[in-house]
């Protein structure tokens, strides 16, 4: 190359911003600053083979109705049970039992004891001649449901009462917790609606009492209010069958907001030191899943933690733990681990209540209910992009990009790289100059087209883009490139 | 197809403050300057304005005033609120006088050849000089008026100012072939509050001057120039010793 005495920097560059990061929030009271990510989420198609690294923003599934409220007021409890493709859910006073195969809806209302308000928990029951049946609890009564929809209430009068109505069932038992207690109780073998009045063990291991069972593996855990102790069925002739493990032992508190996807438990939970945390419980671990946003945000409620429902859901060959606080909905994608925000229809968040894998000889899809009031069932429809036929936004926020210098920049172009849809969509690009203190109206370019972009965009010294798609279509984006010019101050 | 049948296009100050923004690539599609900006903006348009005095002899500014002179008074201030009350002018061109129908050329002197000139001599005036201050200037006449002169008018032809911009609405005084050269000398004045680079810069003075010196060459009269010698008394003469 020949030597120049006037050597010359070209201050012209395309430059990439890339937008797959995740959720952030410097505070947990300041929303919609720093990066964030509204009914999207990342997917990697990494593939070593291929070389192939990308990753995308891709925007969530709609949903539609799958069954029409029977009756107003919150779901207190549900169950898909799968070998008979009946789900069964608890509204008031009534369970109502709705028959996929036979496409029937059926209204049973257990009277007696059975209150007509809070948590109601069910667990399916094999017997050892191979029949099954449900087994349902609202914390103080035990109802067994047959096949054909008969109840039978438990009148053994040695059945704790009251207790934790978040029943399972493991070999043969039904297992609960006495409230204001560390016992953890079963039922008799094979017999649910037995009960023997020395037929528990107690999570001892520190002082606490146990607020919940959860099921892992083979393993049953007990969530006191300060840890978390192990126990498995070690068959002992008399009194409880269970032994703990001593072992595993956490010095974790289970809060609220639990969902189970295979052997793994979500949950929000809080150590010793008091800072809320999303933990997943896998195996013998216990391990914080969630980010300092999250952490933030969920200290910065001062809401009754009760209140926060958690729920897995599945849809685009994802699984996600969605955590419904306040009024703000965070999804955690289970593959990558990253989080994003999700909101029905238009509203600030997604307030599920209660889900279930749902599957039939024909479809197979996550089924969700919403914490507003109805019995309403929605299930996600990979074929649309719209709630209950309502568009949704998804949103885009990037961090504030400077390009290496903060010098001032002209930026001439701003090209989005993403799939081109079948018809005409727009999408809405705003951006902030100020720290996301503002942003300005904003330019919609069809993403149909030969080159989806944007011109003009003026100057700045750091810039953070929002993009807004809510097309019923599906969006599918890369990456950002932007044309830009470095100034010299 | 039909032509608009409009001869006639108006931009006003921020019209021009917001293209010079644009010919820097500062502000978004859709964006409106905010008050800081349009500020800066104007006096960076107002500034370019000003040095364009420099440049040439804008015929369209070109204007006459015509005064009568006082008894034993040879100075006169003109400018907005002086004896003459006029916009001052940035470059005297021509005086005549007018006698009773009759024009009279007068000889427009430099400072340097008026002060030459004998005191104490009055009369009908017949040379006369200016003087261009800050905001006013001073005309003066030899020999200095008597009372005979007062039957006589002196018209001066001069350049007056271009006036600046003060509204949002105002209009350019120029004429429209002046509109890209005041946007893009505008913009060269703000490139570097932008901190536009400097190749940027640098293209964009040449722009500003390419369409100044097209502009330009629209300034002068479609008429005849004639050059022969010097004949009267005068610098010339003196010269000769």
């Amino acid at each position: 190359m020949a030597y120049t005495k006037s050597p010359s920097m070209d201050t012209y560059s395309s430059e990439d911003i890339d937008i797959t990061r995740e959720i952030t929030s410097r505070a947990g009271n300041v929303q919609n600053k720093d990066e964030d990510y509204l009914n999207v989420f990342m997917e990697d198609s990494i593939s070593k083979a291929a070389q192939d690294n990308r990753q995308f923003i891709v925007k969530r599934a709609g949903s539609n109705s799958l069954l029409a409220s029977v009756a107003s007021g919150t779901i207190r409890g549900s169950l898909y049970w799968r070998d008979q493709q009946r789900l069964y859910y608890a509204v008031g006073s009534n369970i109502y039992v709705r028959d996929f195969g036979a496409g029937t809806t059926t209204t049973l209302t257990p009277g007696g004891a059975w209150t007509s308000s809070g948590t109601v928990g069910f667990a399916e029951f094999e017997f050892n001649n191979g029949t099954t049946a449900l087994i349902a609890s609202d914390g103080t009564s035990l109802i067994q449901i047959s096949t054909t929809n008969v109840i039978t209430f438990c009148v053994d009068p040695d059945l704790p009462s009251p207790h934790d109505p978040n029943i399972i069932y493991i070999d043969g038992y039904i297992l609960l917790v006495k409230l204001n207690t560390a016992d953890i109780y079963n039922s008799d073998n094979n017999l649910p609606l037995s009960w023997t009045a020395g037929n528990f063990i107690d999570a001892e291991m520190e002082a606490d009492y146990v607020t919940r069972i959860l099921k892992v593996n083979n393993y049953v855990v007990a969530c006191g209010t300060e840890t978390m102790e192990y126990f498995w069925d070690a068959a002992i002739a008399t009194g409880s069958p269970f032994q703990r493990n001593d072992t595993p032992v956490k010095r974790i508190t289970f809060l609220s907001a639990y969902a189970q996807e295979q052997n793994n438990s979500y949950f929000v939970g809080k150590d010793l030191n008091g800072d809320y945390q999303v933990y997943k419980l896998y195996e013998f671990k216990c391990d914080p899943v969630g980010t300092p946003t999250i952490s933030r945000y969920l200290n910065s409620l001062n809401t009754n933690y009760t209140g926060w429902t958690g729920a897995i859901v599945a849809f685009q060959g994802h699984q996600f733990y969605m955590l419904n606080a306040g009024t703000v909905t965070y999804c955690m994608d289970l593959k990558t681990g990253l989080w994003t925000r999700m909101a029905y229809k238009g509203n600030t968040n997604f307030n599920i209540g209660r889900s279930h894998g749902f599957g039939t000889t024909s479809s197979n899809s996550s089924i969700f209910t919403l914490n507003d009031g109805t019995s309403n069932w929605y299930y996600f429809d990979e074929t649309i992009y719209q709630d209950s036929g309502v568009n949704f936004n998804c949103v885009i926020v990037t961090e504030a990009a400077d390009f290496g210098t903060m010098n001032r920049k002209n930026m001439a172009r701003l090209t989005i790289v993403g799939d081109r849809p079948p018809i005409n969509s727009n999408i809405l690009i705003q951006w902030s100059d100020d720290d996301y203190q503002s942003y300005n109206a904003g330019i919609n370019t069809n993403l149909n087209q030969d080159i989806a972009c944007i011109r003009q965009l003026g100057n700045f010294r750091q810039r953070c883009f929002k993009l807004t798609h809510s097309d019923n279509t599906l969006f599918r984006i890369q990456k950002l490139v932007a044309d830009i010019n470095k100034g010299n101050s | 197809m039909a032509t608009s049948g409009t001869y006639s296009v108006q931009y006003s100050r921020d019209d021009l403050v917001t293209a010079a923004h644009y010919k820097l690539g500062v502000i978004a599609d859709g964006q409106t300057l905010n008050t800081t900006q349009l500020t800066r903006g104007t006096m960076a348009l107002n500034m370019s304005l000003a040095l364009l005095r420099a440049k040439g002899m804008p015929l369209w500014e070109r204007n006459s005033y015509t005064f009568s002179t006082t008894s034993t008074v040879s100075s006169y201030d003109i400018g907005t609120g002086k004896t003459f009350n006029t916009p001052y002018p940035l470059k005297l061109l021509q005086c005549y006088r007018t006698d009773t129908g009759t024009r009279i050329d007068m000889d427009v002197e430099s400072d340097y050849n008026f002060n030459q000139l004998p005191i104490n001599s009055t009369g009908i005036p017949l040379k006369i000089t200016y003087q261009p201050k800050v905001n006013y200037g001073t005309l003066r006449l030899w020999p200095t008026p008597d009372t005979t002169a007062a039957s006589s008018t002196f018209t001066i032809v001069y350049q007056q100012p271009f006036q600046y911009f003060v509204n949002s609405t105002d209009t350019a005084d120029f004429p429209e072939e002046w509109y890209l050269p005041l946007v893009y000398r505008t913009a060269v004045v703000l490139a570097p509050e932008w901190g536009i680079p400097l190749g940027d810069r640098n293209m964009l003075i040449g722009e500003a001057e390419k369409y100044t010196d097209e502009a330009l060459s629209m300034g002068s009269e479609d008429a005849s120039l004639f050059i022969q010698p010097y004949t009267q008394q005068g610098w010339g003469e003196s010269m000769k010793g």
